[in-house]
């Protein structure tokens, strides 16, 4: 098979709206032509019609508006645990209440209690031990325990899904 | 020298002090509310900490937020600038403790010449004039006395008062026993306390003020003075030096006066000692300011120096290295403070961003600005945006240099005093030097 013949094939199967086609000539030769896949029938799927590409933003964003962040209420030097032989108060993936203790932030000989105002799971520590933080700086990041609603979430898919039917 | 300074303000103050720093080889650290994220203070420094939120008292004035910022840079200095914490005793006490050097006067120098009474006594025991009066009326008869002694006109004030209520003008002999009683009446209305006291009535004051510099071994000398007797509801708005009612006699007089004050309070660093002058040529103490002001860059013009580095010079043990007679006093200086309010408003605060900013230039104009296109001014806090300042060979030179300065100036999409200031410069009575505290009031724009 030479590349005209492959090419001949090859907008057949565009006419034809064929995926893939496969040809064997025994002892001969064998081949597979595979088209990219196209929208030949849209899939029914959580995703818009059209492909539609989620910048590296609204996928932070997406991801942000499900986080609360604790920032810091002083400038200070943070640290996770009550001293340094001890274990840190939280670690990722616990589970925390509100009041729950969280860390100190030491300012003038002074150690300040930070508390959890949120209740949730511990998703990540930001700020480092034994490092300054200033005031509104991120400390911890939260996943706070709310409810959400699947059905309703995305109207905006819901509806472009209802198109197909 | 100071490794790190650490200052403790914002605006063109905290620029200024950037500047000189830099010029030093001392690293700097900005410390900023949320709100000052992106201020030119910020960005000049060579580290920043957020302090806090927007309220002054959140931030700039949240004395554990500055020392723990102080501790985790490592700064080993504090400039407070003007305003804000530069004047607390506390907090210049708090810095001590923490082994951070307060770049200014003394904490007893802050506390001594801090309250107006106290300062008034150490002037008193100077031996420097002050206004003449009485602290307390205590009957007719009494304040008649007093004002046989001190001579018409006098004022009345009220002890517990302020803000012109209770305070009344004489002018004639038979007209005070009258004024006295008016007087009780209005301050027991305003204040519900009808004490009233008497002091001398100075016509035509002019406010003219000493700048100082002074090491921490009892050297000090003077740099002459300035004359802030434009202003609006007792906020300066433009000052000049020298001024038109000191000659070479009276600036060594006043600046000797100043002195023995300072050395009486055993002052230190930077300070300016304030005086009401009279058409006389006769002047009173009024307060010292403790601290670096926002007029200072018009006695750096006329005298070459440079008052934030000797600050720091002289706050990290420095001797002072001027005598008196090393200063000069060259040519004639004008600043004018642009504000960020509608000066034909009633000075009503203009926030918002700057769409358009173009600062003048040319020879003998300086400008201290920290704002700039696209910033967008708070409502927050002081609304000095900018500090114009010219120098010229003579008044007459700096009033048409200040003038052509203005015009070029351009900052849009907010109210400021550039107008206002115009109008002064165009002024006639201005031109020839007819000024004194009352003159914006009876200008009546």
């Amino acid at each position: 098979m030479n590349l005209r013949e492959i090419k001949e094939l090859s907008n057949l199967m565009d006419e034809k709206q064929v995926v893939e086609l496969e040809i064997e000539e025994t002892g001969v030769f064998r081949t597979k032509i595979r088209k990219a896949s196209g929208e030949i029938r849209p899939a029914l799927t959580s995703t818009s019609a059209k492909p539609r590409e989620i910048t590296c933003e609204e996928k932070e964003q997406e991801e942000k508006e499900e986080f609360t962040t604790i920032t810091s209420p002083l400038v200070g030097t943070f640290f996770r645990a009550s001293a340094p032989q001890n274990p840190p108060y939280v670690e990722a993936g616990d589970n925390i209440s509100k009041g729950q203790m969280l860390c100190n932030i030491v300012a003038m000989k002074t150690q300040n209690e930070v508390r959890s105002e949120a209740e949730g799971e511990m998703v990540e520590v930001l700020a480092e031990n034994g490092h300054p933080v200033e005031y509104g700086q991120g400390l911890f990041l939260v996943r706070p325990f709310i409810k959400k609603n699947l059905a309703t979430e995305n109207t905006e898919d819901t509806e472009k899904i209802k198109d197909f039917l | 020298m100071f490794k790190k300074i650490l200052i403790a303000n914002r605006g063109e103050i905290a620029l200024r002090i950037i500047r000189a720093a830099k010029e030093l080889s001392i690293k700097t650290v900005a410390v900023y509310s949320e709100i000052d994220r992106d201020s030119l203070h910020v960005r000049f420094a060579d580290e920043s900490v957020c302090i806090g939120p927007a309220a002054a008292q959140e931030s700039y004035l949240n004395i554990p937020r500055v020392i723990a910022a102080c501790e985790i840079t490592g700064a080993d200095a504090v400039h407070p600038g003007y305003g804000f914490l530069a004047e607390n005793a506390k907090f210049a006490e708090i810095c001590e403790e923490h082994l951070v050097k307060f770049i200014g006067p003394s904490l007893e120098a802050i506390k001594r010449m801090g309250h107006k009474a106290e300062a008034i006594k150490i002037a008193k025991k100077a031996g420097v004039p002050v206004i003449p009066g009485c602290d307390e009326i205590t009957s007719d008869r009494q304040a008649q006395k007093v004002a046989d002694k001190i001579g018409y006109p006098v004022i009345i004030k009220a002890s517990a008062g302020g803000g012109g209520k209770g305070m009344r003008i004489v002018r004639e002999e038979e007209n005070l026993v009258p004024s006295l009683l008016l007087a009780k009446r209005e301050a027991e209305a305003a204040f519900s306390n009808s004490h009233i006291y008497l002091e001398k009535y100075i016509v035509k004051p002019r406010h003219v003020e000493i700048q100082l510099l002074a090491d921490n071994f009892g050297n000090m000398i003077h740099l002459g003075e300035r004359d802030c007797s434009i202003q609006f509801r007792h906020q300066k708005l433009l000052e000049e030096s020298p001024s038109g009612a000191v000659d070479a006699k009276l600036r060594k007089k006043m600046g000797e006066m100043a002195l023995k004050i300072a050395k009486q309070a055993r002052y230190t660093n930077v300070g300016t000692v304030e005086f009401l002058l009279d058409e006389n040529g006769n002047f009173y103490f009024i307060e010292m300011n403790t601290r670096i002001q926002v007029e200072h860059p018009v006695t750096e013009a006329v005298t070459g120096t440079d008052l934030v580095k000797e600050q720091i010079r002289l706050a990290a043990g420095e001797k002072l290295k001027y005598h008196q007679k090393d200063i000069p006093f060259w040519g004639h200086a004008i600043e004018c403070r642009i504000n960020a309010v509608d000066p034909f408003n009633g000075f009503s605060p203009s926030s918002g961003k700057i769409t358009h900013f173009y600062m003048a230039g040319g020879p003998g104009v300086r400008i201290d600005s920290y704002v700039y296109a696209g910033y967008e001014v708070p409502s927050f806090y002081d609304p000095l945006i900018a500090k114009i300042i010219v120098h010229a060979p003579s008044r007459e030179e700096a009033i048409s240099r200040m003038e052509r300065t203005l015009e070029e100036c351009v900052i849009e999409n907010i109210a400021t005093t550039i107008p206002l200031h115009l109008k002064i410069m165009r002024d006639e009575d201005f031109k020839q030097n007819k000024v004194d505290t009352h003159f914006l009031e009876e200008k009546e724009w």
